[in-house]
């Protein structure tokens, strides 16, 4: 293919993926960008140029140990649910914005520990990203056609450009908040996309050399049996191996967590911690997908391919000797793919970390100090920018130097077994407490002299190829020092013998200063942070502890200049609301220090917010004691808070409570004069009439017929006051449970037909239909003197409160589980919305009647509720029925 | 969304026995010549192993994450 | 000129003690059953006296008493509230409404009798 077109794809591609970063980006809060898919595919960066070429170049000579960098995330993405959600928690807590951060953070805001994580990473990285950018040069080669390729020196090399255009992107994308911190959703799309390119590139190259080139897996096993060393590539081999894939496996279980680039996407970029519930199972299938054909594709080159071409691109030579070229243009476009994503990915970590943890730290804080918000966001995106070009240059130029010497595979193991001296000071200090900022530094430290020593010493030897008497002898001639072989170890590979020795040695290091000095108060008050993070995230600023003075303008200050003046007035209301504090509050507690603190870690990093803070704040050492104590209190308070708080929730409830019961209360008893008006109004009525009557019956003039119209309207009024009093002795019974209920199997048919022959002629009178439709033959149990006193009533109001001649009442049965229901219904008025809830209190009587003058006592329907009551039934009328009034109650029916 | 200490133990669980499983001595006990569909037996092992660990983890997590 | 007497009251048993009391007195009796009635009544028969339930179906005898007031025919008229409420305040509530007595139930025939004939006397 010409390689002008070839470089006019790859621009187009570039191109394409600027615009993608461009839409997604402004796709803000979309789900398109902000879901677990996209979390999954970010964490495929971790399948670089090394997996896609790499993996089959080892597969081909060197057999299994390959699958070990992934069987390693495998083993440790179950683990996540616990590890990466306590990371994820804290690091979102905290605004942490990279790998160095964390480790610093976790030590206390200690700045070299910051600077010292930020160049491990960078001593492991920038080679790797040096292999990444062979990878595409070599494999821009293999695709292009050689003879038009002229070499023109640096820039003529289609690398550089391609290095500078990846600068770029992320200089665009990766800076366009100050807030590191923050999630770059362009960036993360355009990942995303990629992690599907090389995946599905690689599996299309691998069904292709197997189905097609080959007759399937099982034909291309047969055919690759008989090469010399098929033996040593499809098995494990001895036990001196198990410790090589052992350590491998332990190197990329580290990586996965540890390596810059992982951290990010995985820790920073997350969106929402529930992403971790789809990659936990997703993301070792991509892992496991990838994998699949990585032997095969290896087996075939073995077979197909001369011995002496270079075994990492296999996967481009095997289409290209069959001159497919469109398939070669594929694979190339993915591993070009993982190539971007990889060293975007990257550099925009350690820029980060180079910016917060090494630049302004060390050097321009001062500046920043002066400067306006304006002016501060400028210079800490310019000094990004820089460090992010500055890191693809250095890497482009490491590349030019050394590349020739060096396999992808193997260079991508130094890295790993660099960034694995993290592992102690990040897993340790996550989980233990006792962890000391300087046990870190000295762990670090010495792990990374033993990898120099041992492995990155004997590559520069090896690389600039002057026969050095140390490599192969020893320092000072002592066999056991031998780099490769320390202390005569001699079966494990200078990776595995690296790893062995660095961490070990490191490990210790960093156990035993622990354990021999404490770390100061604030070490420790941050390790509980860490550690128990559990319990102190409730607490958020008031988990950290800090004794001493300062003042909130100065705070305030310092904040403008970093977040400007808008960001900051914002960010202190809502602090001032969240802790109930003062607008006006002059001197600032330990929470503000803590919340400033957080605010300004994601622009310039927690070491450089620390020495901000400690610039303007006095602060007083306090004794870990103290520390403890103090946090200890917090807690206890937080837990008190919440405590106070329930309480007087439950306060505010009862006294609610008791309002709604005091109102109750005063309405029983205005109910209950109202009632005593209107019984000694009733009671007098018919009184008055017999006084009166009487008094007339003096009259001995009287015509006789007269005489006795009087004296029987005495006795019908002696009869209504009899009734009445009745009446109200028996509502007391009923109330007070004195009346013994006469309780017998009955049928519910018979007992309301009876009542509906006792009313039967007030019915006629009025002219209102009594309807009752039977039902089954239904057997309550129940005192059916009681029950028909219940129906009776029931049956009057409704006649009372329907119209004459128009008046219909149906009477219903209907079966339920345990009961039976009984339902009156009239086509009257109905009742009134505000009287359903006091028609069954005793002298309550509706204020709507239409007539002022209560009509009957006011007792009929509390003396009902009483009675269906002591049946264990209830009563109650009916909301929903809009025609009249329903009023229905409820009986046991008989076993 | 949340999952009870219970339900996150059987995830480290898995991953634990994963690690063993994957490392001498067990691994060696697939170490042979056999082969199916082309795979060598110490691939089969690897392959299968990985397959069903995220299997259970996605069942795990189906589950009991919620 | 016989004395004409308007009797409202809805408890027909009262009504017709009264009413016999007061023709065996040489009343004219008018009987109303509700306030809307009694003021129909009073307007037509312009009694002299009207003896007035308060708890009454329709217009109670608060209302029916204002009603009254507003017709200057019946200016001259007397009004006697005669009522089952018997606390102080009620009284006095009716005969700040303008009544110009007020007996409380259960009265004597006999007592009503007199009263009404000192107020036209």
């Amino acid at each position: 293919m010409n390689n002008y077109l070839l470089i006019v794809i790859i621009v187009a591609y570039l191109a394409f993926l600027f615009f993608l970063a461009y839409w997604a980006e402004k796709q803000k809060g979309r789900k398109l960008v902000n879901n677990p898919y996209v979390y999954v595919l970010s964490l495929a960066i971790y399948c670089t140029a090394w997996t896609y070429y790499g993996s089959v170049g080892s597969a081909s000579h060197s057999g299994i140990s390959f699958l070990a960098i992934y069987l390693g995330p495998v083993i440790a993405l179950p683990l996540w649910i616990v590890v990466m959600r306590k990371i994820i928690r804290i690091s979102k807590q905290h605004k942490i914005s990279s790998i160095a951060d964390f480790v610093s953070l976790r030590y206390g805001n200690n700045r070299p520990l910051g600077a010292l994580v930020t160049l491990t990473c960078l001593l492991g990285i920038i080679p790797y990203i040096s292999l990444q950018l062979k990878a595409v040069s070599e494999t821009f080669a293999l695709v292009a056609n050689e003879t038009s390729y002229v070499d023109m020196g640096v820039f003529g090399d289609s690398t550089f450009y391609i290095a500078l255009l990846i600068a770029i992107f992320v200089a665009f994308f990766g800076t366009q908040s100050t807030d590191a911190s923050k999630g770059k959703r362009g960036i993360m799309a355009t990942i995303a996309l990629e992690s599907i390119l090389k995946l599905v590139f690689f599996l299309v190259i691998g069904i292709f050399v197997v189905y097609i080139l080959f007759d399937g897996t099982t034909d291309l096993y047969q055919k690759a049996v008989s090469t010399p060393n098929f033996q040593e590539l499809s098995s494990f081999g001895g036990l001196e191996n198990g410790f090589n894939w052992m350590f491998t496996i332990c190197l990329s279980f580290f990586a996965i967590f540890l390596l810059p680039r992982q951290f990010h996407v995985a820790v920073v970029e997350n969106q929402d911690i529930d992403h971790l519930k789809k990659a936990i199972w997703l993301f070792p299938l991509y892992l496991l997908l990838f994998n699949i054909f990585v032997i095969f594709i290896a087996w075939a080159g073995n077979l197909s391919l001369p011995a002496d071409v270079n075994n990492d691109y296999y996967t481009l030579l095997l289409p290209l000797q069959q001159g497919h070229t469109t398939l070669a243009l594929m694979v190339f476009m993915g591993g070009f793919s993982a190539v971007i994503s990889m060293i975007v990915v990257s550099t925009l970590a350690l820029s980060t970390m180079v910016s917060n943890n090494i630049i302004i730290p060390y050097g321009f804080i001062k500046k920043l100090v002066e400067g306006n918000p304006h002016e501060n966001a400028k210079s800490i995106k310019s000094i990004r920018r820089i460090a992010i070009f500055l890191l693809i240059i250095v890497a482009y130029f490491f590349y030019e130097r050394f590349s020739n010497q060096l396999s992808l595979y193997s260079i991508g193991l130094v890295a790993f077994v660099i960034i694995a001296q993290l592992a102690p000071s990040f897993f340790l200090g996550l989980f233990w407490r006792r962890g000391t900022a300087k046990a870190a530094k000295a762990g670090i430290t010495i792990g990374l002299l033993i990898v120099v020593y041992t492995l990155l010493v004997p590559i520069v030897v090896n690389a600039l190829s002057t026969s050095s008497t140390f490599v192969e002898k020893g320092l000072f001639g002592y066999e056991w020092l031998r780099p490769s072989q320390l202390f005569g170890l001699d079966y494990l590979t200078p990776e595995s013998n690296a790893f062995l020795w660095s961490l070990s040695f490191n490990s210790l290091t960093f156990i035993g200063f622990s354990l021999v000095a404490k770390g100061n108060y604030r070490e420790r008050n941050y390790a509980e942070m860490f550690v128990h993070h559990e319990n102190y995230e409730n607490l958020q600023e008031g988990a950290f502890v800090w004794k001493g003075e300062a003042y909130v303008d100065d705070i305030k200050r310092l904040l403008n200049r970093f977040l400007g003046e808008q960001r900051t007035l914002r960010a202190l209301t809502i602090f001032n609301r969240k802790y109930n504090i003062s607008e006006a509050e002059e001197k600032a507690d330990s929470r503000l220090i803590n919340f400033s603190e957080k605010l300004l870690t994601g622009t310039i990093g927690s070491a450089s917010a620390k020495i901000l803070l400690a610039s303007v704040s006095k602060e007083k050492p306090i004794s870990l004691v103290e520390v403890l104590n103090i946090l200890e209190e917090n807690k206890e308070t937080k837990a008190n808070n919440k405590l106070l708080f329930e309480k007087s929730k439950e306060l505010s409830q009862m006294a609610l409570k008791l309002q709604m019961a005091n109102e109750e209360l005063l309405q029983q008893d205005k109910l209950k004069d109202e009632f005593l008006d209107t019984v000694a109004h009733e009671l007098k009525t018919p009184i008055t009439s017999i006084k009166a009557a009487s008094e007339i019956l003096e009259d001995e003039d009287m015509p006789v017929l007269l005489r006795q119209q009087f004296l029987e309207n005495i006795s019908k009024d002696t009869d209504r006051l009899a009734k009445l009093i009745n009446n109200i002795l028996d509502l007391e019974k009923l109330s007070s449970d004195r009346t013994e209920l006469n309780i017998e199997t009955r049928s519910i048919n018979s007992t309301v037909k009876k009542a509906i022959q006792g009313v039967e002629r007030i019915a006629m009178q009025r002219g209102a239909k009594v309807d009752f439709r039977e039902s089954d033959y239904l057997q309550g149990m129940y005192d059916e003197d009681r029950i028909l006193q219940v129906l009776t009533n029931l049956l009057s109001n409704a006649l009372k409160f329907t119209e004459k001649e128009k008046g219909i009442i149906r009477i219903v049965i209907a079966e339920e589980e345990n009961d039976i229901a009984i339902a009156v219904e009239d086509n009257g008025r109905g009742i009134p919305e505000e009287d359903h809830n006091y028609i069954f209190e005793k002298f309550y009587q509706s204020k709507n009647q239409n007539t002022k003058k209560p009509q009957g006592s006011g007792f009929g329907l509390a003396i009902c509720k009483r009675i269906v009551e002591r049946h264990q039934g209830s009563i109650w009328a009916d909301r929903e029925f809009q025609k009249g009034a329903r009023l229905v109650f409820t009986l046991p029916k008989s076993a | 969304m949340k999952m009870k200490k219970r339900h996150q133990q059987k995830l480290v669980v898995l991953g634990l026995v994963l690690f063993l499983l994957w490392n001498v001595p067990f691994v060696s006990i697939f170490d042979g010549e056999f082969q199916l569909f082309g795979f060598p037996a110490f691939y089969i092992f690897i392959f299968l192993s990985w397959l069903l660990a995220i299997v259970i983890a996605y069942r795990i997590l189906k589950k009991f994450y919620e | 000129m016989k004395k004409k007497i308007l009797i409202v009251d809805d408890e027909p048993n009262i009504v017709m003690s009264l009413e016999y009391a007061f023709k065996k007195k040489a009343y004219e009796v008018f009987i109303a059953r509700d306030g809307t009635e009694a003021l129909e009544i009073a307007g037509e028969q312009l009694p002299h006296v009207i003896l007035l339930d308060i708890m009454m179906p329709k217009l109670d005898g608060y209302a029916t008493l204002k009603e009254l007031r507003k017709n200057k025919a019946l200016h001259r008229t007397k009004v006697i509230f005669l009522s089952a409420k018997s606390k102080l305040a009620d009284i006095e509530k009716g005969l700040q409404l303008g009544a110009d007595s007020y007996i409380t139930k259960p009265f004597s025939i006999k007592k009503v009798l007199t009263d009404v004939d000192k107020m036209i006397a």
